[in-house]
């Protein structure tokens, strides 16, 4: 009989957190592209802050710095120069996964005001490969990311069981 | 409008026999409608296929679910002996007029669209039947702590199923 109330007390549990963990999967389609972007523009990295700009970097920029977004300025490391890249990152709930991708649109044009050629893909990897490692979550985000779906996830149960 | 449903029960049931079969019958009504049947238990219409796109699924996956709102605030609305109310608080106006649009099919619209009412609202009376017949059973108590424990292990698993993908 023991056994019998607790594979009833599963079922029932189990239940009522298939609806929640939706909820969190779609809320954190929405929330993680947006941490992630916040981040980065805040000059942050996946292990801390993003390397500094090289010097013809920076003067490129600051040949070109009426065509940066207003997050950025010539100096600043943030992965910002027309703000495409980061605005490119999205997720999607496909099959009861997040998804997250950075779009492979073409670019519409860079910093120098010339027609893009690359991807936004494409420019992510090339500054993941310099160095800039930005597209992922850090243990932080991860420890916060758990504790808000503990959160929601038990607010959501609750709802049935208070009834 | 208020979407509600009254469902008829024994009157020998008591009020705490009535609040369990009232839980028991919204995680139902909850499960169905994710796995995309009405209260008939027939198949619900599919979706449109800007609407799919816009979520990100088939048009065949009709689970009800875009925030998940929908479905996990129906509660019991009232219990008394030989009825019980299930729907949605009477203060939500937003939650009442989805719930309306999808039961009758009106999506904001003046009247229904054709083929689109998915009426999740309800319960077969064979499954109700079911139901019934283990009221009388223990039921286990569920405790915050339980509750707890579920959510923090839900809440790890979901991070098994992030994915940032590289296109490589």
């Amino acid at each position: 009989m023991a056994n019998e109330l607790l594979a009833k007390k599963v079922i029932s549990l189990k239940l009522a957190q298939r609806i929640a963990v939706r909820r969190v999967l779609k809320e954190f389609a929405v929330l993680i592209p947006e941490l992630v972007k916040a981040r980065t523009i805040l000059g942050g990295g996946l292990t801390g802050s993003l390397p500094n700009l090289k010097p013809s970097t920076i003067r490129n920029r600051t040949r070109y710095s009426t065509n940066l977004s207003s997050d950025t300025s010539p100096s600043e490391s943030n992965l910002t120069g027309t703000g495409q890249l980061l605005n490119a990152i999205q997720a999607k709930v496909t099959e009861g996964k997040i998804v997250v991708t950075v779009n492979t649109k073409k670019r519409k044009n860079e910093l120098s005001g010339a027609k893009g050629k690359l991807t936004n893909n494409e420019v992510r990897k090339y500054a993941e490969d310099a160095g800039f490692n930005f597209f992922d979550l850090t243990t932080d985000e991860r420890q916060e990311l758990i504790d808000l779906a503990e959160k929601i996830i038990i607010d959501e149960i609750k709802k049935v069981f208070s009834t | 409008m208020q979407m509600k449903t009254k469902i008829n029960v024994p009157s020998s049931l008591n009020a705490t026999q009535r609040r369990e079969l009232a839980i028991d019958i919204i995680l139902y009504i909850q499960e169905r409608s994710i796995e995309g049947r009405d209260k008939h238990e027939d198949k619900m219409p599919k979706y449109n296929k800007d609407y799919a796109e816009l979520k990100g699924v088939g048009v065949n996956d009709v689970d009800l679910t875009d925030s998940g709102d929908l479905l996990s605030s129906i509660t019991l609305l009232d219990s008394s002996t030989g009825s019980i109310t299930i729907g949605f608080p009477k203060d939500d106006i937003e939650l009442n007029g989805k719930a309306e649009g999808n039961i009758k099919g009106t999506y904001g619209q003046s009247s229904p669209i054709k083929g689109k009412q998915r009426d999740f609202l309800g319960i077969d009376p064979t499954v109700l039947e079911s139901f019934m017949n283990n009221v009388d059973n223990e039921r286990p108590e569920i405790t915050n702590a339980d509750i707890e424990a579920a959510a923090r292990q839900s809440a790890r698993e979901i991070f098994g199923d992030i994915e940032f993908d590289d296109g490589e």
